[in-house]
């Protein structure tokens, strides 16, 4: 603490110093003059009992008690001026004041607002015409009227040309001690307007409220320093005075709090009763009673800043966090300048000098900005981490559905498996199995007849292989499925002499050939090419498939010149009835035409797409 | 096709079934064309009897007791380089017959259509392979993808081809054989001699096993992937 108070003070001395700046050669600052307790309303003549005084004097100190009107006298020595002069008193500290030159009233009595209700004590200045001044000894009268409540008095007094003292002296100061404290009040009630905003739209962080209600505080009490209202009942005046000095303390008290995650409900609550309780006791306490109140809450607003100071310090050890620190800095701020205007206001420093506790308020700006910029910071990480997790959330959930998915395959391919298995053992139970039987029957009953065994093997044999080919990669092309059969048909066909015609013209790609559908295309077609070269006695036998696009079909007939049959009347009504039942079984159109002495036409159509696939091309434009 | 041998060919016969070995050898035995080499029922038996002398044609079963078919193909493809080797399968199913043709088979005798005439399978063998059939056709279509910027009009005179990929005459051949045409039928469709499309079938079956030497640690890489 030590290291921040010598440099402050030091700044504080420097500017004290700059406002009371060594006087140029045509400004001349009065400290030392005369005093008389007088109730006229004029100076009093030169015999009245004067004594010496040196200004800046502050009555508590050099008249405790008094109450009343003083009258002050300062000769000085100026040459004749040419111009009007100004007279300049930095900290306007009298009830009423009432300046005379060369005993001509100057002024009428002035108070710039109501000087008891403010400390702020604005500089004051006066116009000194230039016919009121000779060369050699004036002589200066102020009556200065105060009360031994407040804390009344007579700055310096500062005569010089307008042109210096004017901007050098009063603008300066004025500034200083009005301009800047107006400007904090106005920055501290738009950063409160802005804090309350933000904390409507997100209620979770009741740290911006107590933000909020403390820079409205703040704000509220330099308004009231700055533009005090005029109002004659001393009560209302009590009040307000009251409130100026303390309205910030309790929500800087909580806002420290909250800063530091705490919540005590019943210290918030008695320091809340204890506001009330003052603010009620300032509205309704005497004239002379006031003082004391004022002096206990200012101990207490004392000893609670330093209190919750020393709270924030220890939090802030535990806790690195930058609204810590800036509202530690900020409180210790505080302490350091209303300890320098007690100090002044005991007699400790210059009376002249300014009141320093408004300019704690730029640190209170400072804390709020920091706090704004750790929740930013603390928002932005905690999105980052959620889109972290969300991330790692939506990671998981692709994997999960990319698992489920091999999983759905699995499942899927196992069922296919499954299903092709069940095919396959009913293709072999119904038709090699109980082939075999027939056969080792025959066998068994001596009726051996080994050419028709033979035959029977070999069409077993040929059945056998249409099923493991049924299980070839053929990709949809159903061009392969055709010249497959006639690889595998190509020694019967060789051996029965017929002239075989091949016309398969290339054929698009089927999306639903799966292997059952191949085998019955395998089936049909066998059984009607094997049809042709027994039965027929014919001389030429043609297969001929190609793609209809009007129709979007594939037409596979399989011809011949052979002797025909009815229909109707087929002996060979078994093997039709199987191609028909096998077509109809994988929705494949199947025409027989045959007439006695004619041939026979076998045809099948099959869609060439999947319905689905069939709409998407033919759509409407 | 008519074109007559003139000395008999010898013929190897790997086979493990005796009855099937029987009936090969009583076929080769019958035609005076071909002699019988010799014939083993295991493959290491076998893989010692081919050390010492090599056969013109050489049929071999797949599915041995002791050691795979497809090692003796290799053997015998990597010592005797003009041996033509069938395979005897009873289904001639691509999963046998195309790593068959990869090792260096040149075709394939179907068990059970064994031939009234095995003369007419080992004479298209040493003609250009035996018939391939449409599925295998169209599976090494599928495997010797042709490059993509195949020149159409140096595909009648055979351009340039690389050593496994397929040229574009070759791939016209193929898709007419994997339609079910007879490569009689292929060469009148294509206006080529039946003797051109055999040189080319011949072409096809060394770039398959070319390719299966060069693709052969790529495909173990696909299909763990697959």
């Amino acid at each position: 603490m030590r290291r921040w108070i010598v440099p402050l003070f030091a700044l504080i001395a420097t500017l004290g110093a700059a406002c009371a700046a060594a006087a140029p050669p045509s400004v001349t600052t009065i400290e030392r003059g005369e005093w008389v307790a007088s109730d006229s309303s004029v100076p009093p003549p030169d015999s009245a009992p004067w004594r010496p005084v040196e200004l800046p004097d502050d009555w508590s100190n050099s008249h405790p008690g008094f109450s009343g009107q003083l009258w002050y006298r300062f000769a000085f020595h100026t040459a004749a001026p040419k111009t009007t002069q100004v007279l300049y008193v930095p900290r306007n500290s009298a009830a009423e004041i009432e300046i005379f030159v060369n005993r001509e009233l100057l002024s009428i009595s002035k108070a710039y607002g109501d000087a008891r209700i403010t400390e702020l004590q604005r500089p004051l200045i006066d116009t000194v015409p230039a016919i009121m001044l000779h060369g050699g000894n004036n002589v200066i009268h102020v009556r200065v009227t105060g009360s031994a409540d407040y804390r009344h008095g007579l700055s310096r007094l500062t005569i010089g040309s307008g042109l210096i003292v004017g901007p050098q002296y009063y603008e300066r100061r004025f500034d200083l001690q009005v301009g800047t404290i107006a400007m904090f009040g106005a920055a501290l009630l738009v950063a409160g307007l802005l804090a309350f905003s933000v904390w409507g739209v997100e209620r979770s962080d009741p740290v911006l409220l107590w933000f909020g209600l403390t820079a409205l505080a703040w704000a509220a009490s330099a308004y009231l320093l700055v533009w005090p209202p005029h109002t004659g009942d001393v009560h209302v005046r009590q009040l307000l005075l009251f409130a100026m000095q303390h309205l910030y303390v309790v929500p800087l008290i909580v806002l420290c709090l909250r800063v530091g995650g705490a919540r005590y409900r019943r210290v918030e609550a008695v320091l809340w009763c204890a506001f009330a309780a003052a603010c009620g006791a300032a509205a309704v306490l005497s004239y002379t009673q006031y003082p004391i109140l004022a002096a206990a809450t200012s101990v207490a607003r004392l000893g609670l800043t330093i209190a919750a100071l020393v709270w924030l310090v220890r939090v802030g050890i535990r806790e690195h966090r930058w609204p810590l620190y800036s509202l530690g800095l900020a409180l210790a701020t505080v302490i350091v300048f209303s300890g320098y205007d007690w100090a002044r206001w005991m007699g400790y420093a210059d009376f002249d000098n300014l009141l320093l506790a408004p300019f704690a308020m730029p640190f209170l700006i400072l804390a709020l900005g920091a706090t704004g910029v750790e929740r930013h910071l603390s928002m932005t990480r905690a999105i980052d981490q959620s889109k972290r997790e969300l991330e790692q959330r939506v990671a998981e959930k692709v994997r999960e559905v990319e698992q489920t998915y091999r999983k759905m395959q699995e499942v899927l391919h196992e069922q296919t498996v499954l299903r092709e298995r069940q095919r396959i053992m009913a293709d072999m139970h119904d038709g090699l199995g109980s082939a075999l039987i027939g056969l080792l029957s025959q066998v068994h009953g001596q009726s051996a007849d080994l050419p028709q065994i033979e035959q029977r093997l070999s069409e077993m044999l040929t059945d056998l292989r249409a099923i493991v080919d049924s299980l070839q990669p053929v990709e949809g092309d159903l061009g392969v499925v055709l010249g497959n059969i006639r690889y595998r048909m190509s020694r019967a066909i060789e051996a029965s002499g017929v002239k075989f015609v091949w016309r398969v013209e290339v054929l698009p790609p089927l999306e639903d050939l799966a292997p059952d559908k191949v085998l019955s295309v395998q089936r049909i077609v066998l059984e009607a090419l094997t049809n042709a070269l027994r039965h027929a006695a014919a001389s030429s036998v043609t297969i001929s498939a190609k793609y209809i696009a009007e129709r979007d079909v594939i037409v596979i007939a399989i011809a011949d010149d052979g002797v025909g049959f009815k229909p109707a009347t087929a002996e060979r009504g078994n093997g039709l009835r199987n191609m028909r039942s096998r077509a109809q079984r994988i929705g494949v159109r199947l025409d027989i035409d045959s007439s006695p002495g004619r041939g026979t036409r076998v045809t099948m159509e099959l869609p060439a797409v999947p319905l689905g696939a069939a709409y998407q091309r033919h759509r409407p434009e | 096709m008519e074109k007559s041998l003139t000395a008999p060919l010898s013929v190897a016969i790997v086979e493990d079934e005796d009855g099937t070995r029987a009936w090969l050898a009583a076929s080769v035995v019958a035609h005076p064309e071909l002699r019988l080499a010799g014939e083993y029922a295991a493959g290491r038996e076998a893989l010692a009897g081919l050390a010492q002398h090599a056969p013109d044609v050489l049929l071999v079963d797949l599915g041995l007791q002791d050691i795979s078919g497809l090692e003796i193909i290799a053997f015998v493809a990597a010592r005797y380089p003009d041996c033509n080797i069938l395979v005897v399968s009873i289904f001639g199913d691509e999963e046998h017959v195309l790593p068959a043709l990869e090792a260096g088979a040149r075709g394939f005798l179907l068990k059970g259509t064994l031939t009234r005439d095995i003369t007419l399978d080992i004479r298209e063998l040493s003609n250009g392979g035996s018939p391939l059939s449409p599925i295998i056709a169209r599976q090494v279509l599928k495997r010797l993808r042709p490059a993509a910027d195949v020149d159409v009009a140096g595909a009648a005179g055979g351009s340039a081809d690389a050593a496994d990929t397929l040229t574009s005459r070759e791939v016209e051949i193929l898709r007419m054989i994997a339609r079910g045409f007879s490569y009689a039928e292929t060469a009148e469709l294509l206006k080529i001699s039946v003797q051109t499309v055999h040189t080319h079938l011949k072409r096809i079956y060394r770039k398959l096993a070319v390719h299966s030497k060069t693709e052969a640690v790529f495909e173990a890489d696909q299909r763990k992937l697959l």
